[in-house]
């Protein structure tokens, strides 16, 4: 046993091994029967669409471990192509509009959590809010002289070889969002709280502060999401986070983090990712119609419910993870 | 004498038009172990919720002497419902309870401290357990655990061993005597009078909100005790025993019956008009055995029959409709409809025999529902007061209520139907079942609580392990013949 990841994420961890194989059979399959799959182009191609969907998905996943949900991620991932292709207007140029987008996620997450932890219901506040800022990113989307800083994007969407900098910058949000998740006091009341809210209150932990930073996270990581999406595109969409919101919800609940909270790692939210992509990536290399993609993930999102439902005996006790978590014979009085 | 590590001086607090707490005066010594007896809704959780700071008191002042040195905290409390994190491991629960400075967590740290403080405590439950997998018991000792690991300037204990067995009650004993010799103050909420007398000092006696008395508890016994907390003479609080007639063919019978990973070969009678208690320790599969009788679970094997006829009960619902009445432990979450009304929670069952018409009728309702209300001493405001606001001896009435109008009735099981019921009240339902089976009602009583079978019973079927291991005769049954079964011991002739 890992003696330095506290034993509940390694559990998680270890419970998502099927869906790991998973991941990996389907690279290996695709891999050995496509030969366009193996492409540098189409490896370039599948990990610069999965950059935005991990990322995106990390704040969803992280808001979702809170018991929440974040609706708004789309809306938040165009508003912050819009607020990059600022640059021309605002002092600073391309580096500031970079950071204000990322500062506008964070102030639209904040609000999320302002309104959740006033007790305003997430999916509704999420909604709401979502419906709010892609009004507003539409109205500034027409701001004259706006245009996007394609030599600053263009840098953004550097590649190493057949890897984009963002894939491998979403390799490391998640690395270092799963231990915060796992190991910092913050993280570890955010489980907590996912999990039993009302327990958290009463043990008299910071809930509001803790929905601010989950909110707060989710948003920002939207807006990242969001800027990882122009690297491919080059332009400034309000829309563009269109299936962000579905995209990143089914990612997380396929990665098998529980959608009452609290339970799940985040860590899995990369293979779940990965089969999503690469079932995609399959069906427009061998020409199939694309509109089975989206049959696809409602598909896989059933079934996956379908699996860990049957997996864990029943919905109605969620915490049970697995049933040999305390061998029979350590415990009890002595 | 040193300076009191907790003082109340006439605390109130009311809630709305209710006055829940009224004029509390006390105060406690370091190392004193205080006990606070009082019916359910006498206004204990009231006053423990505003001594741990959940409440503030609407008049009056409460001090808690200054924390110094090793006692890093003021107030620790061990709620009856427990505040762990079922998802969590017992280590990162007993983490995220540390008033920590650093930001990151030492997972080996963690750990061992968490071993330490179960080392301290004496029970050895792997700290690496995820919570959710423990029993109810063990969630308990580590929620004591939890609340001692910082010792406390007054550590309250509400209802600390509504699910600990005899050995784990002795480790929570001790482990309150080692705090209360270092000097921690200590109040102690118990239904069970015997633990009170075991490890308490004081006593503090609430009736109604009010304080009836505060005094030293040698002053007492258990009877006048008693006396003092329900305000009446309850030396009879079990009916006398008619002597049931147990030979007549059982109204109903099981037969090797078993329930995979539960119980196996369970043979069972229940006659007709005699209370039959089926003991044991908590978990040993008593619960269960009352669950398949009223259609809660299917048995894997063997055969359940109803006046000889083998029958399937695949639902609760094929249960009650050949007459099986069934009061679940959970009363909250399985029994009752907790916004609806008294009056409606009562009809529940009998609602198409009252109305037949299949449309209500507020008149006959009433009629009926007041009349079980009156027989029950059920305390409400009116017969549509939603059910929430009772308290929770009040809820039970409600729901034996509900059996007492449903006169199809042939089979009540009764899974632990006091648990955290007030003595007075226990007594109105003790008479009540005893009512029922002289009525010709087959009872079937599954409980924990010792004196209540021994009290109640005609005869005492004692399970071990998922097995019976003997039946007893009400004559017979004695509390150490009972114990002797329930732990496994063979049947001495």
């Amino acid at each position: 046993m890992n003696n330095i990841i506290s034993t509940t994420s390694w559990r998680s961890v270890k419970n998502a091994r099927f869906l790991w194989a998973l991941a990996l059979f389907l690279l290996i399959v695709a891999t050995v029967t496509l030969p366009a799959f193996r492409s540098s182009v189409s490896v370039n191609s599948l990990l610069a669409t999965l950059a935005p969907i991990v990322i995106i998905s990390i704040g969803q996943a992280i808001t979702i471990m809170f018991g929440g949900i974040d609706l708004s991620v789309g809306a938040v991932a165009g508003l912050a192509t819009v607020m990059l292709a600022l640059s021309g207007t605002i002092p600073g140029g391309a580096a500031a509009a970079f950071a204000l987008a990322l500062f506008s996620g964070l102030v639209v997450g904040l609000i999320n959590g302002l309104g959740v932890s006033s007790g305003i219901n997430p999916l509704l506040m999420t909604f709401a809010i979502a419906g709010v800022v892609q009004g507003t990113a539409l109205l500034v989307q027409n701001t004259s002289g706006a245009a996007m800083p394609l030599g600053f994007v263009s840098i953004l969407g550097t590649s190493f070889g057949p890897v984009p900098l963002f894939a491998l910058f979403a390799v490391l949000v998640l690395v270092g969002a799963w231990l915060w998740l796992s190991q910092s006091r913050t993280g570890r009341v955010l489980q907590a709280a996912g999990y039993d809210q009302q327990i958290a209150g009463r043990l008299g932990f910071h809930v509001a502060r803790t929905t601010l930073i989950a909110y707060g996270l989710s948003g920002m990581l939207a807006a990242l999401g969001g800027l990882a999406i122009v690297t491919r595109t080059y332009a400034a969409d309000a829309l563009i986070g269109r299936s962000s919101v579905i995209d990143s919800v089914a990612t997380v609940l396929v990665a098998g983090i529980l959608i009452t909270g609290g339970v799940g790692s985040l860590l899995s939210v990369l293979p779940a990712a990965v089969i999503i992509a690469v079932v995609g990536q399959i069906i427009t290399l061998t020409g199939t119609d694309a509109n089975f993609q989206t049959i696809f993930k409602g598909v896989l999102l059933v079934a996956a419910m379908g699996v860990y439902q049957l997996a864990g005996g029943s919905l109605r006790i969620p915490w049970r993870l697995k049933k040999s978590a305390v061998p029979a014979n350590k415990v009890g009085p002595r | 004498m040193s300076e009191a590590a907790v003082t109340c001086s006439r605390v109130s607090k009311s809630f709305g038009a209710t006055r829940a707490v009224s004029n509390i005066t006390f105060s406690i010594a370091p190392g004193e172990v205080l006990a606070l007896v009082g019916e359910n809704g006498a206004g204990k959780s009231t006053l423990i919720n505003m001594l741990s700071g959940g409440f503030e008191p609407d008049e009056g002042t409460i001090v808690i002497a200054r924390t110094e040195g090793e006692r890093a905290r003021r107030v620790a409390m061990v709620h009856q419902e427990l505040s762990l994190f079922s998802n969590l491991t017992v280590a990162e629960n007993l983490e995220l309870d540390r008033e920590g400075r650093q930001r990151m967590i030492s997972e080996p740290s963690s750990r061992e401290r968490a071993e330490r403080v179960m080392r301290d405590l004496g029970v050895s439950i792997d700290v690496d357990a995820t919570v959710g997998d423990l029993s109810v018991g063990q969630r308990q000792l580590v929620e004591v655990a939890k609340a001692i690991a910082i010792p406390p300037t007054l550590l309250i204990l509400d209802e600390p061993t509504s699910s600990l067995e005899g050995p784990q009650v002795e480790l929570l004993f001790a482990a309150i005597r080692r705090l209360s010799s270092a000097g921690s103050a200590v109040i102690f909420v118990s239904h069970r009078m015997q633990e009170l007398f075991d490890v308490c000092d004081q006593v503090l006696v609430m009736r109604d909100g009010q304080q009836i008395e505060f005094n030293d508890l040698a002053q007492h016994s258990r009877q006048s005790l008693v006396e003092s907390m329900v305000g009446r003479e309850t030396s009879v609080i079990y009916s006398d025993r008619p002597g049931a007639d147990l030979t007549p063919a059982p109204v109903i019978s099981m037969e090797a019956v078993g329930l995979e990973g539960k119980f196996s070969d369970i043979s069972l009678n229940f006659p007709a008009g005699a209370v039959t208690a089926i003991a044991g320790l908590d978990g040993h599969g008593q619960s269960e055995v009352a669950e398949v009788i009223a259609g809660a679970r299917r048995p894997s094997t063997g055969v359940v029959r109803i006046d000889g006829q083998d029958v399937k009960l695949p639902s609760p619902h094929s249960a009650v409709q050949r007459g099986i009445g069934y009061i679940a432990p959970n009363r909250r979450l399985d029994g009752l409809l907790l916004d609806k009304s008294v009056a409606a929670n009562m009809t529940l069952a009998a609602a198409p025999r009252i109305f037949r018409s299949g449309l209500l009728s507020h008149r006959r309702e009433r009629g009926v529902v007041s009349q079980v209300i009156e027989r029950l001493a059920v305390k409400c405001s009116s017969l549509l007061q939603p059910i929430i606001e009772l308290s929770g001896g009040n809820q039970q009435k409600v729901l034996i209520g509900r059996w007492m109008i449903y006169d199809k009735l042939r089979v009540l099981v009764l899974n632990d139907p006091t648990r955290g019921v007030d003595v007075g009240s226990r007594a109105q339902i003790y008479t009540v079942i005893r009512e029922m089976a002289s009525r010709g009602v087959a009872v079937v009583l599954v409980s924990t609580d010792l004196q209540e079978i021994l009290g109640l019973s005609d005869q005492v079927y004692v399970m071990y392990a998922g097995r019976i291991t003997g039946r007893l005769d009400s004559d017979e049954a004695t509390e150490s013949a009972v114990m002797h079964l329930a732990t496994g011991g063979e049947r001495r002739e």
